[in-house]
């Protein structure tokens, strides 16, 4: 259940940074014994991952800026450039969206993979990329842990099979976005706009960060900057992607050893 | 007006009797004299056995049936609950001060008893040390105390303004912790249960050392027979393995919750629960009120699987706040919540060992189990080593661990799914050994004739003889297998469960009971019932239960709801109709036994000439109403026993499941790609609502087999997978084709002959997959669930994990 906050529906994208002057994962970080800042101020697009935190009190924000609906954003454009695919854009959208074929297959069976249909339909790209890690003990809040400002990584001696096997020294989490791998393997770069209205933009390998890096945050985004598009160089012609996951079980009949209907 | 109930004098009637199409005859039993004649075999009725799709069905899937969570009442409160953060504690101070203070809450209460769990056998209100006032935490998650607030929010808010000094204790939170010597003790002292109305619970009296309680030798169902030790030297060949089974939570989609309304005149519940007249009892007995002033409700409800018997810690909170505030409380569990306090399927450690003579018969059957139910009891494996085979030495040794994790609750079909897992696979084994087909071996040592028909048909559609193959016969990294195995469920019935049928001026019929529809589609079957005997169709019977306003119905457990009711109800229209009949028969210029009913008429068997239409004949009747108490009494014919307020029936509910998977040896992914299941329950109601069911038993069985599994973290002993995203519930993309055959097996044992299948149904998945997964790759599967890394060390291609279990 949440603590009371402020609503801010932005307009344009330069309301929006003036609004929202912290990252969600600042917001989150608090020393040993110590209450949650209660004087953050975050965006939301879908909300699918900032309200479930809000929900497990492990965000409280003063102010939540919806940026879900912005102008633009919500499209996926082709250029000389390659592809623009707007952060607003919804998972359900990149799994259908006819642009994403041949070399751009991964990204679009990558999408179609992520959680439930009604989950798709409200997550955005950027959201999907900004996410908090799933881990198990990162999500309760009666485990205050390394993201989150304390002392330990609980995962480490605790119930891991599921968390990282490579780059685990100090934190075990797994990066949570299924598009996040695609999109690098396919060179993506990011589009970012701060208060001052400069846009920046950076490959998304720069742009995510390893627990050895930074262990209370999982990328550079700097408080106050929206990030407003992903960019697609061209692929060669005869590049083939494919993105397939092992989760349940094999869930579609696409991967090479999916066993055949 | 109720009919009088008086000590029936009897009548012998003839019964059908057998398996339709494979030996139907007829059987004749002395019947009460006051109970309606036989009902024939569903082929003739024009009702019953018919795929009547459910009444409730737009009501639902618009969002119209109200369901606990969608009372509104004015003034209703909203609570929420405070849960401990360690799994053993013992409380110094709560301060509920702050909480108090805030605007918006109204009360808060501490509980003062925890229920839910075991409790000590000498001062069962006692483990506290002088001067403590509440209990101490035993688990991680237990409920402590309650705030009733104006809104869910400022509820959920206050619930963190109580302040509690903890002095948090060693515990043990798994199997081995709390067998190791010096473990922490859960109870300082012996502990009973009892087992709800779904069951679970363990026997009176057991020794009890440490955390150990046990043996209990599993008296029920044929019980410990013979001499093992001399079976096992008589067997020219003994399988054996140890298995072990996780703890399963029941993750019903609609959460556990109440509104409780305490009034000077009475105490009204909402409550979701399988047993609305138990619920009613519990409030009774623990709020010193009489029956006549308390009334529960269970309009609709979304699932219970045996974990919604009685008001658990949330109602009798709930309650106390109503009484505290003169207003109505709503307290509905969130989801970790309903993971860690409301019960779970125990965990299992067994070590079964079956013997045989080269013929396949069997010489012996020994199972040796440890498992944990948290801080409650009933962890043992079921009634299946017991009843399902000829055998003539059996034993069986279980022992309840108590362990720092939140409680154990009766789960659809207590036990019998984990020993199923065991002896189904070593039965499988021993066919192998014995170079005989596993069909064939069951048919020598499986007396049910309801099973032996349920192999012919199901390896039939499978296509056993032809497809099924060697074990480990596909070349590439994906191979398939064939498994089957099989279900054994006492039938269990609750004697007393009563319904009214009133047939009013108008020629409108209503049914009413408390019995409660968990799911299952008994609100239609009801309708069904009622409307074969009265002639109508089931859409013009108003069915009205879930109520204890209306005659005290059966609890929903053990399978037992259609074996219980239908007969009530039908007993009810019976004698509903002989009245109206009586009061029509003059206009008719008939005497009431020329008449019958047929086709919504009022008919003149001998001359069909001369009918009323059934609105027509309830027009003369004298009274707003008519109206016919029904009661399910004992089987005719006699029963078996009984246990508690049941009564067992003879002989048993079958069941036999193929399971087809494919198994990629590369990655340990297991896919159950189609399921045969044949079963029986007596006479079917209503093919589409048994169908319905044995697709939710066979998809638990295989979620149970393949994914589910509760997390304790190691360090805290807190669930760590407390949601439905993490823990893993088979979904649409991993739900295999399911192709369904009933059996049409009458018993003559009511005036329905009806038997139950919510159970049976779950009892032989996991065990099937195993066998398939074996018949695909050569591999016995001991451990569930089968993740990828359970079967890759399973194929000897990774070493096992370290098996810790919870």
């Amino acid at each position: 259940m949440m603590n009371r906050f402020e609503w801010v529906n932005a307009r344009s994208a330069r309301e929006a940074v003036g609004q929202a002057t912290t990252t969600v994962a600042d917001a989150m970080l608090t020393p040993a014994g110590r209450a949650l800042p209660t004087d953050a101020m975050v965006m939301k697009a879908g909300g699918i991952d900032v309200l479930d935190l809000m929900k497990e009190n492990l965000l409280t924000p003063r102010r939540v800026v919806h940026v879900g609906a912005l102008p633009g954003l919500d499209r996926i454009e082709a250029d000389r450039a390659g592809l623009r695919l707007g952060a607003l854009t919804t998972l359900t959208t990149i799994a259908g969206h006819p642009l994403l074929k041949g070399p751009y297959r991964a990204i679009a069976d990558a999408a179609g993979h992520i959680a439930t249909p009604p989950i798709r339909n409200t997550a955005t790209l950027g959201g999907n990329l900004l996410q908090r890690p799933r881990c198990w003990y990162f999500r309760q809040e009666a485990f205050h842990c390394l993201k989150k400002g304390g002392a330990a990584c609980f995962a480490l001696d605790g119930e891991n099979q599921y968390h990282a096997i490579f780059g685990n020294s100090i934190c075990a989490m797994v990066h949570p976005s299924t598009l996040a791998t695609a999109l690098v393997a396919l060179g993506a770069r990011l589009v970012l706009t701060d208060a001052g209205g400069a846009t920046r933009e950076v490959t998304l390998e720069q742009f995510l960060v390893t627990p050895e890096q930074d262990v209370r945050r999982e990328n550079r985004l700097k408080p106050g900057e929206l990030l407003t598009a992903v960019r697609l160089p061209p692929q060669p012609p005869t590049s083939r992607h494919t993105s397939s996951r092992g989760r349940k079980s094999r869930s579609t009949g696409r991967s090479a050893r999916s066993p055949p209907r | 007006m109720a009919s009088e109930t008086t000590k029936p004098e009897t009548k012998t009637i003839t019964l059908p009797h057998g398996i339709a199409g494979a030996g139907l005859a007829t059987v004749q039993r002395q019947v009460p004299a006051d109970e309606p004649p036989a009902l024939p075999v569903n082929g003739e009725l024009s009702a019953i056995g018919k795929p009547v799709p459910r009444l409730d069905a737009r009501l639902k899937v618009t969002g119209a049936a109200r369901y606990t969570a969608d009372v509104a009442l004015p003034g209703l409160l909203h609570a929420r609950l405070l849960d401990a953060p360690h799994a053993h504690a013992r409380i110094r101070r709560i301060d509920t001060a702050a909480a108090e203070r805030h605007p918006e809450v109204r009360a808060v209460h501490v509980l003062d008893t925890i229920t839910g769990g075991a409790t000590l056998r000498d001062q069962p209100a006692a483990g506290r040390l002088a001067g403590e006032t509440v209990p101490p935490v035993r688990y991680a998650g237990q409920p402590l105390a309650a705030v009733a607030a104006t809104s869910r929010a400022a509820a959920e808010e206050a619930v963190r303004l109580i302040r509690v000094q903890y002095e948090p204790l060693p515990f043990a939170a798994d199997l081995d912790a709390a067998m190791a010597a010096g473990a922490p003790l859960v109870f300082d002292g012996p502990v009973e249960q009892e087992g709800s109305g779904g069951g679970g619970g363990a026997p009176r009296g057991l020794p009890q050392r440490g955390n150990v309680r046990g043996p209990d030798p599993g008296a029920r169902a044929g019980g410990p027979r013979g001499d093992v030790a001399r079976g096992l030297t008589e067997a020219d060949i003994v399988v054996e393995g140890q298995f072990n089974t996780q703890v399963q939570t029941h993750s019903a989609l609609e959460p556990h919750g109440i509104v409780a309304d305490w009034r000077a005149d009475g105490l009204t519940v909402w409550l979701s629960t399988q047993d609305t007249a138990g619920a009613r009892q519990e409030l009774a007995q623990r709020f010193g009120l009489p029956l006549s002033r308390v009334r529960v409700i269970t309009e609709f409800m979304g699932g219970g699987f045996g974990a919604k018997f009685g008001i658990g810690n949330y109602g009798a909170a709930a309650v106390h706040l109503s009484r505290a505030t003169g207003a109505p409380v709503k307290l509905m569990l969130d989801r970790r919540e309903e993971h860690t306090q409301v019960g779970n399927r125990p965990s299992a450690r067994q070590t079964v060992r079956v013997g045989a003579r080269r013929d396949g018969t069997l010489t012996a059957i020994s199972v040796v189990s440890h498992g944990t139910a948290g801080t409650g009891l009933g962890a043992g494996v079921g009634t299946v080593a017991q009843a399902m085979y000829r055998c003539a030495n059996v034993a069986l040794e279980q022992y309840d661990l108590l362990t720092n994790a939140g409680p154990g609750a009766a789960f659809r079909a207590p036990g019998n799914p984990q020993g199923a897992f065991s002896l189904e696979q070593l039965i499988d084994e021993l066919a192998e050994r014995l170079g005989m087909d596993p069909l064939a071996l069951r048919d020598r040592i499986d007396e049910s004739p309801q099973r032996r028909e349920q192999r012919r048909l199901g390896a039939e559609r499978v296509g056993w003889a032809t497809r099924r193959r060697p074990p480990g016969s596909d070349g590439g990294p994906i191979k398939r297998g064939i498994g089957v195995a099989q279900s054994f469920w006492p039938r269990l019935i609750e004697t007393g469960a009563a319904a009214e049928v009133r047939v009013y001026r108008d020629g409108s019929v209503e049914v009413r009971s408390s019995v409660q529809d968990i799911g299952t589609g008994i609100r239609t079957v009801l309708a069904q019932v009622v409307a074969e005997e009265l002639g109508l169709a089931p859409g013009e019977v108003t069915v009205r239960i879930g109520d204890t306003m209306f005659p005290a119905g059966n609890g929903s457990g053990g399978s037992r709801t259609t074996a219980s009711v239908t007969p009530a109800a039908r007993n009810a229209a019976w004698k509903a109709k002989a009245e109206l009949l009586r009061q029509a028969a003059p206009a008719l210029r008939a005497t009431p036994d020329q008449l019958t009913v047929r086709g919504g008429r009022v008919v003149v068997a001998s001359a069909p000439e001369r009918s009323l239409s059934f609105r027509e004949a309830a027009a003369v009747l004298a009274t707003d109403h008519v109206a016919g108490l029904g009661v399910r009494g004992e089987d005719y014919g006699g029963q078996l026993g009984r246990v508690g307020r049941l009564g067992i029936s003879h002989g048993g509910l079958g069941g036999v499941q193929f399971v087809e998977v494919a198994v990629d040896v590369e990655t340990g992914i297991v896919k159950v790609e189609r399921v045969v299941a044949v079963h029986d329950c007596g006479r079917p109601m209503n093919p589409l609502h048994l169908e319905s069911q044995i697709n939710g038993g066979i998809l638990q069985g295989l979620s149970w087999a393949l994914y589910e599994n509760r997390l304790l973290d190691p360090g805290s002993g807190r669930m760590v997978n407390a949601d439905l995203q993490t823990y893993k519930i088979a979904g649409a993309r991993e739900t295999p084709a399911i192709e369904i055959a009933l059996l049409e097996d009458y018993q003559g044992r009511s005036s329905t002959d009806a038997f139950g299948i919510g159970e049976p149904a779950i009892i032989p998945t996991a065990a099937a997959v195993a066998n398939a997964v074996y018949n695909a790759t050569g591999a016995r599967m001991r451990d569930l669930p089968m993740t990828p890394a359970v079967v890759l060390a399973g194929l000897g291609r990774i070493r096992p994990a370290d098996p810790r279990r919870t």
